[in-house]
């Protein structure tokens, strides 16, 4: 029989301003890594990975909500790319609504690469201009706007 | 343009869908306040970190049978009183005013955190219009319509589902009145009474073992662990839910948890046809997956036990049909003689997290807002 996991050893606490940037942005990070994972399960160790990150390297960036969103877009990509699965989201992962057209929308999406997802979930669900899209992805301005005119193409093809 | 109008509004409504899709709070303390071995910054390294996070308060998993129906509905509130002016006037139907405290005290984070589970339950019960608040002296006050007592029960308790290797099988307990029960440290399970596969030799053509290993009479002397010490990390000795699927003995001696029911990242209740009752559905996070499949692979053609509240619902056989282990891919099949409502809130408590400490009921108020007046729960 395997025996239970034995608990860690005990860490260093969090700075309090870790700690109020954790209660804060947790949940809309989720909501967000969702859009770019595909999967709520994937999105929450997304997002648990990159509070972890910045207490265990003891970031204090200016910004940080800003660098918490680009830790969370890169987690997510490198999630993503390790399970091979940069161009697609699992089909058992995806949420699914009562609404056909949410459904059909929602579908195609998940079929998108990566960034194509990333930058249209940024511009149209955060409403970020492009110029801050391409710092969250750690991009150039112009690989976001051929990135969101090659998303909507395709979607624009898979939805007609 | 109205095309690229219509797709951008057809792609803004379809992510603010999907990202309206209920979080799970976290499952751990979110200040400095409630640190615990079980903290979200805990460990060495991140992914170690997580790993051991979600371990400690980890899930279940897939395509086992679990019977359960009685525990839903066999709990009732333990006290009542009455608050007629409580009630908005004009509510639909019957409306609940439920007064629960933490069993031990907690920090500001944990009730937090317990409102927001609570919440979560009330509203996956099919209550949108309940409302949580903190009451004077630390109290949760909840007002709910038409809440059943087997919600108000399932409301308070922490969700303490286990998955525990079954080590063997043991006796009733011997009268406590012919002489005391032991309730120390439990002894070993018998070498011939051990549910191991050896000795329970599983032929994969039938999914029936060979042999049949008796209780251990070893255990007579011992009471059964009750609720409050149902420790996931020690080996416990569980009565089975009467009328669930986990009959083959009296009791059973369970090893440390596994699993445990907190990496549940959504649980949904199903109709299974031709009246033949509900069951659940349940999806484990990532991390879980891959946890449930090792344990499953470690316990191939043995026992493992659903323990929650500290009753044993079901001890499936893993895999009995299989030769060699295959992944169950995050899921988890719950199923046994559920009705419908049965399902639906056991799926509800399931899918909304644990709570990290029992709730004691402490009042209930039920007001029929027809008549305008106050009824004992």
């Amino acid at each position: 029989m395997a025996s239970g996991s034995m608990p860690p050893s005990q860490p260093s606490e969090p700075s309090s301003e870790l700690a109020a940037l954790y209660r804060r942005q947790r949940e809309p990070m989720v909501r967000l890594a969702r859009l770019f994972t595909g999967s709520s399960a994937v999105a929450e160790e997304v997002v648990q990975e990159a509070f972890l990150r910045m207490h265990q390297q003891a970031i204090r960036p200016d910004n940080p909500d800003g660098y918490l969103r680009t830790t969370v877009a890169n987690i997510s990509r490198s999630h993503m790319r390790r399970l091979r699965l940069e161009r697609r989201v699992p089909e058992q992962d995806r949420v699914t609504f009562n609404d056909p057209v949410i459904d059909e929308t929602w579908a195609a999406v998940c079929r998108l690469p990566f960034r194509q997802r990333a930058v249209l979930a940024l511009r149209f669900y955060e409403d970020m201009a492009q110029a801050d899209i391409a710092r969250v992805l750690g991009c150039r301005v112009g690989t976001v706007k051929s990135s969101l005119n090659r998303g909507l193409s395709k979607l624009r093809e898979e939805l007609s | 343009m109205t095309e690229i109008d219509s797709l951008e509004q057809r792609l803004r409504r379809t992510f603010e869908a999907v990202a309206a899709q209920p979080v799970r709070p976290s499952s751990t303390g979110t200040d400095s306040s409630s640190a615990g071995t079980d903290s979200w910054w805990d460990g060495g390294t991140p992914a170690r970190a997580h790993r051991n996070l979600r371990r400690t308060v980890a899930t279940v998993a897939a395509a086992a049978v679990v019977a359960v129906v009685a525990l839903l509905v066999a709990y009732g509130p333990r006290s009542s009183d009455t608050n007629p002016g409580a009630v908005p006037a004009g509510a639909p139907g019957n409306s609940v005013q439920a007064v629960f405290a933490p069993a031990t005290p907690v920090p500001q984070a944990f009730v937090e955190h317990i409102e927001s589970v609570l919440f979560r339950r009330l509203r996956a019960f099919g209550d949108t219009g309940a409302t949580v608040r903190t009451g004077v002296g630390g109290t949760i006050d909840v007002t709910a319509q038409n809440l059943t007592p087997a919600e108000t029960h399932l409301l308070g308790t922490t969700d303490s589902l286990y998955i525990r290797p079954v080590l063997c099988g043991a006796v009733a307990a011997r009268p406590a009145d012919v002489s005391g029960l032991l309730s120390g440290p439990l002894p070993s399970c018998q070498a011939q009474d051990e549910t191991s596969a050896a000795n329970l030799d599983v032929n994969v053509r039938t999914g029936v073992p060979a042999n049949v290993i008796p209780p251990d009479p070893g255990f007579a002397s011992y009471s059964t662990t009750s609720e409050a010490a149902d420790d996931p990390s020690a080996t416990v000795l569980l009565a089975g839910d009467p009328t669930s699927g986990a009959q083959q003995y009296p009791r059973f001696v369970l090893g440390p948890a596994q699993l445990t029911g907190s990496a549940i990242a959504s649980a949904q209740a199903q109709s299974l046809g031709n009246n033949s009752g509900s069951d659940v559905l349940i999806t484990l996070t990532r991390s879980a997956a891959t946890q449930w499949d090792e344990v499953a692979q470690q316990n191939l053609h043995q026992y493992l036990a659903f323990d929650l509240n500290g009753l044993v619902l079901s001890t499936p056989l893993i895999q009995p049909l299989n030769s060699a282990f295959v992944s169950f891919d995050g899921k988890m099949q719950l199923s046994g003689n559920f009705s419908a409502a049965d399902a639906k809130d056991l799926a509800a408590v399931l899918g909304s997290g644990p709570l990290p400490v029992r709730l004691v009921l402490q009042s209930l108020t039920t007001v029929s807002t027809a008549l305008g007046t106050a009824r004992t729960g």
